[in-house]
């Protein structure tokens, strides 16, 4: 079959129907995914190949992105990389966009940003524990935050508090202040452990603040693989200390860089073993969960987390995480990586090798 | 082997000497019953140890080694009661199959025969009555005498099926007693093999007492220490360390910390034996212990010529098969199926975009077989889950697994003559310890220095009576 091109009609209509998906959720989901899925077996025979060899349709791995990333349109060189963080000595991950991709990207950001973080706020104070794009631009988080900033945020008092040198607790407690004597609301937003660090910093110092009615937390990623042990009720429970906001106007939201959209808590309940709240599904972006033993899907219990994401247009749009999901009629809550490789009594495993030697 | 004590075992002299226990259940999923001296009574039990120490230290070795040759005779029928229990507890606790149960225990089980006891008694000590006092050496003009440790600590794995049975066996050919510790992993077997060896020589049990406590339990952990004169332990590089940072100077101390295993295959082993018996020999040694153990291969790197890698590789999917039809894998923890997914995904898309790549399993998760041109990274963790790796030459081989040596033990070397000894050498001198044809790997006899060590000499301090006239 002929590769599709970026500027045929297919792609074009596929832009139109997910974009208009994105903004008002009208549109056939089945027939965006089938079409998404055709182009990729059309345009990549690695896809179509991977397709073959996996059962049950499930997505490809995470680290697919490493070596030889996949993307569709070789008419059209991206716009724009993304690059995972990786460990040092270990290859990074890419994720490139085409110009449609990024208006995708975008507009998911937006929409969701719009519902899930700054319902009911207008222009609040956004405080970001995320570098600035400037400063990192590989990041897709610090892309992704920047976009809803600029959308959304207070246009003056919004701030990165973070620089080179670590968090900029001076300007931090600047705006904090402000906002309290003006009764702005303040989104707080980074990384979950980024928040744990702040936390008991400005507890050291003997700050603390009761921030005004609106201010929320969003922090992203989880607890799993840190040497201290703290859960969603640690982190709330620190945030409530340091900062005034209740547990309940604290949200968590899954990203990574091989997705366009983002997964956020849909409910306000434990589900994964450190508390982790079930991530909800939007008609564009949603998790599940494939059984460990047949790659089958599941509507409860645990697996593997796979992602499928209609706002990725350059690329797979379906994506095993390598993280372990548990699915609720409530959703998926993310537990944590799944470990490929694990040593057993004297037997160690290559990866493990590798791990311990990238980290020495 | 009361209920009450089902992972453990105390000598039948703790109830007369009415030794305080503590009785609990293990954490996790099973929560086997177990027993073991509180914090205060760890010195009573190393009293009673050391006293029938003394009576085991009266026993001559030969008789010593009867004993345990009966056992290992008794084990290694697959009628033998206790074998019977174990091969069902083994597999309840770790999810292999009960046949696979059964064929790490037939290879593990038979090295403990007497003549491979004498022969590593001859090999580490000389002559094995030297545990029974002083006897003449020629070499010393003199006469020398072994004394093993009173009382040896076991910290056992459970990743193979039937191997604390060799750390114990040590400790009583040395004429020690033994405290084993067993892993939460695989906590049964310990407890049924004592109660065979005590049932082949009462004095054997009563030296003996194998228990269970969490790695976190360091109170215990420090108990047991105390009251040992040299220490054997297995298990994760961070496990061993942090034992050997709690030993006293005085005491002995061999560890088995983490290693892996690989094999080779030259292009003129490939043709002498034939492409299917080769690829046997591979699936054997992959199979055996569901490649758990530290000398399972996780890799064998191929002489590449024409396809031959790819070939081979074919062929071993196939063997792996056929081993897994008469032997199936058992039922995988949901973690280690997940993990092997996403392995089996990366490999897959690997295979779809590297023409030199290719990917072979089971309809379920019983084996995985990677064709790959690249050994690291690596993510294989067992489960009889392999990566060929084609190379130029046997040489090309030796340089993707130099940046690894110094983990390295088992290496089988599927070569001849001059490029045999040329590969052995080179091996040797990166770090690894043994090497064996393919499909031996799974077999270490007991004579081999484990990890490059001699296991028992370690244990043992000499007393040798020497420039004396009366003694020559």
């Amino acid at each position: 079959m002929a590769r599709i091109r970026y500027r045929d009609p297919f792609v074009a209509r596929l832009f139109d129907d997910i974009a208009q998906l994105v903004t008002d959720d009208t549109g056939d989901a089945a027939s965006i995914e089938a079409r998404l899925s055709e182009l990729g077996r059309t345009n990549s025979p690695a896809v179509a190949d991977y397709v073959r060899r996996m059962p049950h349709g499930a997505g490809v791995p995470d680290s697919a992105f490493k070596v030889d990333p996949p993307y569709y349109f070789p008419d059209e060189p991206p716009v724009r990389t993304f690059r995972t963080s990786g460990t040092t000595g270990q290859t990074r991950g890419a994720a490139s966009y085409s110009a449609r991709g990024m208006q995708l990207m975008e507009a998911s950001i937006l929409r969701q940003a719009r519902s899930q973080i700054t319902g009911g706020l207008d222009a609040p104070i956004f405080l970001r524990l995320v570098p600035p794009e400037s400063r990192a631009p590989e990041m897709v988080m610090a892309y992704g935050m920047e976009r809803i900033v600029s959308a959304l945020g207070h246009p003056e008092l919004s701030a990165c508090v973070i620089d080179a040198r670590g968090i900029d607790y001076a300007l931090l407690s600047a705006r904090l202040d402000l906002a309290v004597r003006d009764a702005l609301p303040v989104v707080l937003i980074g990384g979950s452990f980024a928040f744990v660090n702040v936390c008991e910093e400005l507890e050291a110092r003997g700050l603390r603040w009761s921030l005004p009615r609106g201010s929320r937390v969003v922090d992203a990623g989880g607890f799993k693989g840190r040497a201290r042990g703290i859960d969603v009720a640690g982190l709330r429970a620190l945030l409530h200390r340091s900062l005034g906001v209740s547990p309940a106007a604290c949200l968590n939201l899954f990203g990574m860089t091989e997705l366009a959209s983002q997964l956020y808590d849909a409910a306000d309940s434990a589900l994964g073993p450190l508390g982790e709240r079930p991530k909800g599904r939007s008609t564009f972006v949603w998790p599940q969960v494939r059984d460990a033993y047949d790659l089958q899907l599941r509507t409860h219990g645990s697996g593997l987390l796979e992602v499928v994401d209609l706002c990725i247009l350059d690329r797979p749009h379906r994506i095993l995480t390598g993280d372990r999901g548990i699915a609720s009629a409530h959703g998926v809550a993310i537990a944590g990586r799944i470990e490929r490789g694990q040593s057993r009594g004297c037997s160690l495993t290559l990866d493990a090798i590798t791990s311990q030697e990238a980290h020495d | 082997m009361t209920e009450l004590h089902a992972i453990s075992w105390l000598p039948p002299w703790a109830a007369q000497r009415e030794l305080a226990l503590e009785h609990f259940r293990v954490d996790g999923p099973r929560p086997y019953p177990c027993a073991r001296p509180t914090l205060a009574a760890w010195g009573e039990l190393a009293a009673g140890l050391a006293q029938a120490q003394e009576l085991l230290l009266a026993t001559p070795i030969a008789t010593i080694i009867a004993a345990i040759d009966q056992v290992s005779r008794r084990w290694t029928d697959r009628s033998y009661a206790l074998r019977r229990s174990a091969v069902t507890a083994v597999a309840e606790a770790t999810g292999f199959s009960s046949e696979a149960v059964e064929r790490s225990f037939d290879v593990e089980l038979r090295n403990y025969r007497a003549d491979s006891l004498v022969r590593t008694l001859e090999r580490e000590l000389g002559d094995p009555a030297v545990l029974d006092g002083f006897v003449p050496d020629r070499r010393l003009a003199g006469h020398t005498h072994a004394i093993g440790p009173k009382i040896t600590l076991v910290i056992l794995t459970g990743n193979v099926p039937g191997l604390p049975a060799l750390s114990i066996v040590r400790a009583l050919l040395l004429k020690s007693a033994v405290i084993a510790k067993v892993a939460s992993g695989e906590p049964t077997f310990a407890a049924y093999f004592a109660r065979s060896l005590s049932e082949a020589l009462p004095v054997l049990g009563d030296v003996l007492t194998v228990s269970y406590w969490r790695r976190d339990e360091t109170a215990v952990l420090d108990a047991a220490l105390g009251v040992s004169d040299a220490v054997i332990a297995y298990g994760s590089d961070e496990a061993c360390a942090s034992v050997r940072a709690r030993l006293r100077s005085d005491q002995r101390y061999v560890e088995h910390g983490h290693k892996l295993s690989l094999g080779l295959i030259s292009r003129d082993y490939l043709r002498e034996l034939g492409v299917d018996e080769v690829a046997r020999r591979i699936a054997l040694d992959v199979s055996t212990f569901n490649q758990h153990a530290c000398i399972a291969p996780q890799a064998y790197l191929v002489e590449d010529h024409g396809g031959s890698a790819r070939e081979l590789a074919a062929a071993t999917a196939r063997a792996l098969a056929q081993y897994a039809g008469e032997c199936s894998l058992g039922t995988l923890a949901e973690a280690d199926a997940a993990a092997l997914q996403l392995r089996r995904a990366s490999a897959a898309w690997e295979a779809a975009t590297q023409p030199s790549a290719e990917l072979w399993h089971a309809p379920g998760l019983d084996w995985t077989l990677q064709l790959s041109a690249r050994l690291l990274p690596l993510a294989a963790a067992g489960n009889r889950d392999l990566r060929v790796v084609g190379c130029s030459d046997l040489s090309d081989a030796i340089a993707h697994i130099t940046p690894i040596g110094r983990h390295l033990q088992n290496v089988a070397v599927g070569a001849r003559g001059a490029a045999l000894f040329d590969a052995a050498r080179a091996l040797a001198r990166i770090g690894a310890c043994r090497i064996s044809e393919p499909g031996q790997m799974a077999e270490p006899s007991m004579i081999w220095r484990h990890d490059g060590e001699l296991c028992l000499a370690r244990l043992v301090r000499f007393c040798d009576i020497e420039m004396h006239r009366f003694v020559v």
